[in-house]
């Protein structure tokens, strides 16, 4: 799994940090950096992004399919 | 760089002994547009950044509201609580994706506990405010541990008796004498509407232990993930 933090979006809320310390840290602009891209389970990291405020963890499977954040519910 | 806004503390009030709820007026108004249920950040100091929902809907603007529990005590709590009438504050934002999607038209559930109230304030204020357009059944359940403790209890039974679409489900875990209303937590509330809730989407708010409490119970329902969207006050 590819784990990208897009800067622009992150507000250095640390909520992934909380979530999966061994994987994100913040910088000294405050922003979300991986540390360790393997420093916790697949499991982990998923929520650590599902935890972030502003959706800007963005997960990519090893064929560098996007698998997280999901695209849009389909409405009725 | 996010921009820096201003505003003055205009009212500020204990809503219980551990939850205030402070309105702003922001000094530029015009400047500042946001989605019901977003968030802002205070800059404490230059390491030091605090969140808080806007429990307020776009129309209250230049005014905005927050529903701030001061029980953890910290930077953010002691910043809130050190608040007084006229003081001006520097926050950032709006942030955040916590919003129902204009394009969402199904019927709606939020749960909350505690201050987790605050973002679904401001999304159930923007949606009746605005007629609650596709008339789309809305409900609320709302956690707590005592009665003194719901917060905007009179709102939500007087919105519950003026609009039809909506339904109001309190619950209490450690029910007073007299309580009438639903006793457990969300998490026991929830299954017995179970058949209600097909082609529902759920917003949760909370604690990072109740969102994640709920978002099993839902799952176990077989809500799919992509309809639970929620917001964890870590
Ligand atoms: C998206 C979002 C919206 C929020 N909206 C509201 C709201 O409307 N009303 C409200 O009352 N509160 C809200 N909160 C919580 C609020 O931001 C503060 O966390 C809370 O007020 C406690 O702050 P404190 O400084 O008093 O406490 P402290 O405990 O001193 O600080 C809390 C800070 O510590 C961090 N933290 C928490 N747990 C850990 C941990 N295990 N490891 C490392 N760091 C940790 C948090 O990121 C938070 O910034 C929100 C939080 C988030 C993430
Ligand atoms: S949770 Fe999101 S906004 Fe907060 S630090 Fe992590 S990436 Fe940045």
């Amino acid at each position: 799994m590819r784990i990208e933090v897009k800067r622009d979006l992150c507000i250095g809320a640390s909520s992934c940090v909380i979530v999966a310390p061994g994987v994100f840290e913040l910088d000294s602009e405050l922003k979300a950096i991986v540390k360790d891209p393997n420093g916790a389970d697949a499991h982990t990291i998923l929520e650590a992004a599902r935890a972030c405020p502003t959706l800007a963890i963005y997960l990519y499977d090893d064929d560098g399919k996007q698998i997280f954040p999901l695209p849009p519910a389909p409405t009725s | 760089m996010p921009s820096e806004r201003t505003a003055v503390v205009v009212e500020k009030r204990p809503l219980t002994p551990e939850v205030r709820h402070v309105v702003l007026r922001l000094d530029e108004p015009e400047t500042f547009s946001f989605q019901s249920g977003q968030i802002v950040q205070f800059v404490l100091d230059p390491k030091t950044l605090r969140l808080f929902s806007l429990a307020s809907a776009p129309a209250a603007l230049p005014l905005i509201e927050l529903c701030v529990d001061i029980t953890p005590g910290g930077r953010g709590s002691q910043f809130i609580e050190r608040l007084r009438l006229g003081d001006r504050v520097q926050f950032r934002g709006p942030f955040g994706v916590f919003t129902v999607p204009p394009a969402e038209t199904r019927p709606l559930e939020f749960v909350a506990t505690g201050a987790g109230i605050a973002p679904i304030r401001g999304m159930l204020r923007g949606l009746f405010e605005a007629g609650n357009r596709f008339e789309r059944p809305v409900a609320l359940t709302f956690g707590n541990r005592r009665a003194s403790d719901i917060l905007y209890h009179d709102e939500w039974l007087a919105l519950n008796a003026r609009e039809p679409a909506f339904r109001y489900h309190a619950t209490l875990s450690q029910p007073d004498a007299g309580w009438t209303g639903l006793h457990g937590r969300v998490t026991d509330a929830l299954p017995s509407r179970k058949d209600e809730f097909q082609n529902r989407v759920f917003f949760l708010c909370g604690s990072p232990q109740m969102v994640d409490d709920t978002r099993k119970v839902l799952e176990e329902i077989g809500i799919p993930e992509r309809d639970i969207h929620f917001e964890k006050f870590f």
